[in-house]
């Protein structure tokens, strides 16, 4: 009888031990109803991966932009054209006298840069083979008014050349096709005689499937300036333009075949490029001049948005007297803010729109984007809206940092799994590189 | 206007200590059925389960086990279709004495584990900043008396030491040109004190010699400990240069975990046919304070180090347990039973280390006497457990990424799972009664 018990007790442990299996199986990827065969990305800086304020890979940053991380999870190919070393040259932060200090990235226009500022790398300059075809159609600087002129004189000024207002001459580089925007140089987009638009690019793509996310700089280029209702560098894309040259860019990729999904606008002002120099963290009255076709200097008040760009001008002393103001490119005043949230409801309706009467989907992320000013936790981290600490934006404070893109990335893949019934595995945020500290 | 104001938390360390870290493993028999003894009282393990049924027990007892926690935890996140935990096994153990003085008084004492938990995952897990790996160990000591006031009714009372330690780590998100992430690696100790009291009354017999039924009925409540971490060390690494003053290499933290307060109601019910076999029947129900626990905060001695602060909410469960003793020729025992676990957790503050889950859990055990002095158990308990629903797992709590606590912000994390759960606990148990009369040991060898 001990000896049964002592068999029994082995028995019974080793059967149970057995027992013991908890793995769940691995996740089987469907694409649905779409054919992810030959994906691209329209856009512009967001799209492209830019962040810091400029295009670099040293830690993948370019490598996983949104749409790059997505055709991952696609597991299709995905050719984008990566910058190399500094790439264009980067913000980055550096560890001085015991506190952590913003270095911007080496500008040509300055005379007074960082001696710690990065430089752009000699490659970037021939930074990639035009004769490629790209799947990462993105473009920094990228307006909707940009993707191609509806009329010669359009042309001439400020549709075949991308992200300036240059004449058109000095626009295309002389006769090289060298558009001014450095962040289009991967694509051909022939000289002044023989021009070639954005638009081309789209159409001879043979898309099976896209993203768009074109029309932020509509709203942003003129904003991130600090906007002006008259005379200003980039103005507001007119919506009725807007609207024209976006569903001419649906027309195109409906024309193939391809599907896809759009998404709306953000509300760029809530951003940390708009909302981390505020008159609570500066403690003081604040002098800002209006508009540029304004002489009114006045008291900031809250709703006026101070940019990350005063920086510099609160550094050498401006904006503490009435005699010397901040200059109003580097404040959004409270005029502008309405203006320019409106706006970007008046083109989101545009999205909307354009994308039903071609019968795409519509990815919301001015909705999504908004729930991050609150908060938002990703595999225990806490992700917001705040410069830096809030662990989502990069150096520039306008666009993502790869954390941030890999969320968003996640968030278009929700919606085109809503959409066409694939089974996209979103990627795990945490594991993306966030901001690099000194 | 060039520094950066890191005003806010910086990936702060908030840390989960638990998930049902209880270990109800104190005695093989009360395993063996369901964790039911209040009323039983048939052993040494009495003095933890209740005091009081010392007065049971004749002579000089010892009761001495080990068990081997055999927990395996796998893990989905819409992310990453599977992780497993990587804990190893536990081995909580166990150790009484009931001593009888004179007919009224009884002295034991007791040493235990009566919480514990360890869980770890690999290090690229994807909830690495939420937890990484964690280590509670706990001691208790009791010296007890019992006191028998009435022919039927015995009382019982135990001093409580406790003894705690614990050490955990998570991934802290702050990355440098060199360093992907730093760790945070927090360890400390401590001390507190309770107290173990009980009534018990084997309130009614029916039958004769031969053929009879006796009820019982047992009371325990066991006090909540309040264990005081207050040296703690804290270690933090590959954090970027920038930001060692937050997170420096070494600092104290101060903290303190309460185990908590367990209330316990028990009966039995023996019909023994003499020299043939009995049949036992025993149920308790617990109360476990764990509302004691609504929220764990370190406090480091570095000013700059973020403090953290976690809720944690627990709610107060309440357990039923049962199960059957058959003994055969008070030689060989069966036992079988079952448990009601219900997890203390709140569905959207369930940490992914030890998920909680309501559930019944079944009970084995067997039982040898060897001699009249010596008897072998053996126990068995097998848990297996699913939640499938991932927004009933989500470590989340409702109103965005923060709740207010004492009108603090307190940071929480945002983790949806899902998980499989498949426990096997393992235990032995070795009895000794010695110091009996010669004419009883002489009898029963007869």
């Amino acid at each position: 009888m001990k000896k049964l018990n002592i068999y029994l007790v082995v028995f019974v442990a080793l059967i149970l031990s057995a027992c013991t299996k908890t793995q769940f199986e691995e996740y089987e990827t469907s694409n649905g109803t779409a054919d992810f065969s030959n994906y691209i990305s329209l856009g512009n800086s967001f799209t492209q991966g830019l962040q810091d304020g400029g295009l670099h890979n040293e830690f993948g940053q370019q490598d996983n932009s949104y749409p790059a991380i997505i055709a991952r999870q696609m597991g299709t190919s995905f050719v984008q054209p990566t910058v190399s070393g500094t790439g264009s040259g980067y913000f980055h932060l550096e560890y001085i006298d015991g506190e952590i200090e913003v270095i911007k990235s080496f500008d040509v226009d300055i005379a007074n840069n960082d001696p710690l500022a990065i430089k752009w790398d000699p490659t970037f300059v021939n930074w990639a083979d035009t004769t490629v075809k790209y799947n990462n159609l993105g473009v920094g600087g990228m307006n909707v008014r940009n993707v191609y002129g509806q009329n010669i004189t359009e042309e001439l000024t400020y549709h075949v050349y991308l992200g300036s207002t240059a004449p058109a001459a000095l626009a295309w580089n002389g006769v090289l096709g060298e558009p001014i925007s450095p962040y289009g140089r991967f694509l051909n987009f022939g000289d002044i005689n023989n021009r070639v638009e954005y638009i081309d690019h789209v159409t001879k793509s043979n898309a099976t499937f896209f993203t768009n996310w074109l029309g932020i700089n509509d709203a942003m280029s003129w904003s991130k300036e600090g906007g002006d209702e008259v005379s200003g560098s980039s103005l507001l894309t007119d919506p009725l333009e807007f609207r024209a040259k976006y569903d001419t860019v649906l027309t195109e990729l409906k024309a193939m075949g391809a599907q896809g999904i759009c998404a709306t606008v953000h509300d760029i002002t809530q951003t940390p490029y708009f909302t981390t120099i505020t008159l609570e963290v500066l403690n003081k009255d604040i002098w800002i001049k209006e508009g540029a076709d304004t002489n009114i200097i006045r008291k900031a008040v809250e709703e006026d948005l101070i940019l990350l760009t005063a920086k510099d001008e609160l550094g050498d002393g401006m904006g503490v007297t009435q005699a010397n103001p901040l200059s109003h490119t580097v404040v959004l005043d409270k005029d502008e803010v309405a203006i320019t949230k409106a706006y970007i409801n008046d083109i989101n309706v545009q999205i909307r729109a354009s994308a039903a009467s071609h019968g795409y989907a519509v990815v919301d992320m001015y909705s999504f984007m908004n729930s991050l000013s609150s908060g938002m936790n990703f595999d225990g981290i806490a992700l917001n809206t705040n410069y830096i600490e809030g662990g989502a934006y990069s150096l520039d404070g306008l666009h993502p940092n790869s954390k941030g893109y890999a969320m968003i990335a996640n968030e278009f893949m929700s919606a085109i799994n809503a959409n066409f019934g694939s089974n996209l595995q979103p990627v795990s945020v945490g594991s993306y590189r966030g901001i690099t500290f000194p | 206007m060039r520094r950066i104001l890191l005003s806010l938390l910086l990936g702060a360390p908030a840390i989960t200590i638990a998930g049902g870290f209880q270990l109800n493993l104190q005695g093989l028999k009360a395993v063996a059925m369901g964790g039911a003894f209040s009323g039983v009282a048939s052993d040494a393990t009495t003095v933890f389960f209740n005091p009081a049924g010392m007065s049971n027990l004749d002579h000089h007892n010892f009761t001495a086990g080990i068990n081997i926690v055999d927990a395996h935890v796998s893990i989905q996140t819409p992310e990453v279709a599977n992780t497993d935990q990587t804990s190893g096994k536990g081995t909580p153990i166990h150790f009484y004495y009931s001593g009888k003085i004179n007919e009224k008084l009884s002295l034991g004492f007791l040493v235990n584990n009566q919480f514990g938990s360890a869980s770890s995952f690999d290090d690229d897990w994807q909830g690495r900043y939420i937890i990484q790996n964690i280590s509670l160990k706990t001691f208790m000591f009791q010296p007890t008396m019992a006191y028998k006031i009435h022919d039927k009714i015995s009382i019982g009372a135990g001093f409580v030491y406790g003894m705690g330690s614990f050490s955990t780590e998570k991934a802290v998100p702050l990355a440098s040109n060199t360093t992907e992430e730093g760790k945070a690696h927090l360890e400390g100790s401590g001390d507190g004190v309770g107290y173990n009291i009980g009534v018990y009354s084997q309130f009614l017999t029916l039958g004769d010699d031969a053929k009879n039924t006796k009820f019982a009925i047992g009371l325990d409540y066991r006090s909540s400990i309040a264990v005081d971490l207050g040296n703690g060390e804290a270690t933090f690494t590959n954090i970027p240069v920038s930001l060692r003053d937050k997170f420096p290499e070494e600092t104290g933290f101060v903290s303190k975990i309460t185990l908590p307060s367990v209330f316990t109601v028990g009966m039995s019910i023996k019909h023994t046919v003499a020299e043939k076999w009995s049949l036992a029947f025993a149920y308790d129900l617990n109360m476990t304070g764990w509302s004691s626990y609504d929220t764990l905060a370190f406090d480091f001695k570095n000013n700059d180090t973020p403090d953290s602060k976690q809720i944690q909410d627990w709610d107060n469960v309440l357990t039923h347990r049962l199960g059957f003793d058959f003994i055969y020729q008070e030689k060989y025992s069966i036992r079988v039973g079952l448990y009601q676990d219900n997890t203390p957790m709140k569905d959207n503050l369930v940490s992914p280390h030890l998920p909680g889950v309501t559930q019944v859990a079944y009970t084995a055990g067997l039982g040898y006497k060897v001699n009249e002095k010596i008897s072998i158990d053996f126990a068995y308990i097998r848990q297996s457990a699913s939640r499938d629903d991932v927004s009933l797992a989500q470590y989340k709590v409702e109103e965005g990424n923060y709740v207010q606590q004492n009108g603090e912000k307190v940071q929480t994390g945002d983790f949806n799972y899902k998980f499989n759960r498949k426990v096997n606990v393992y235990g032995l148990a070795v009895n000794i009664n010695i110091g009996g009369p010669k004419k009883e040991a002489a009898a029963a060898i007869e």
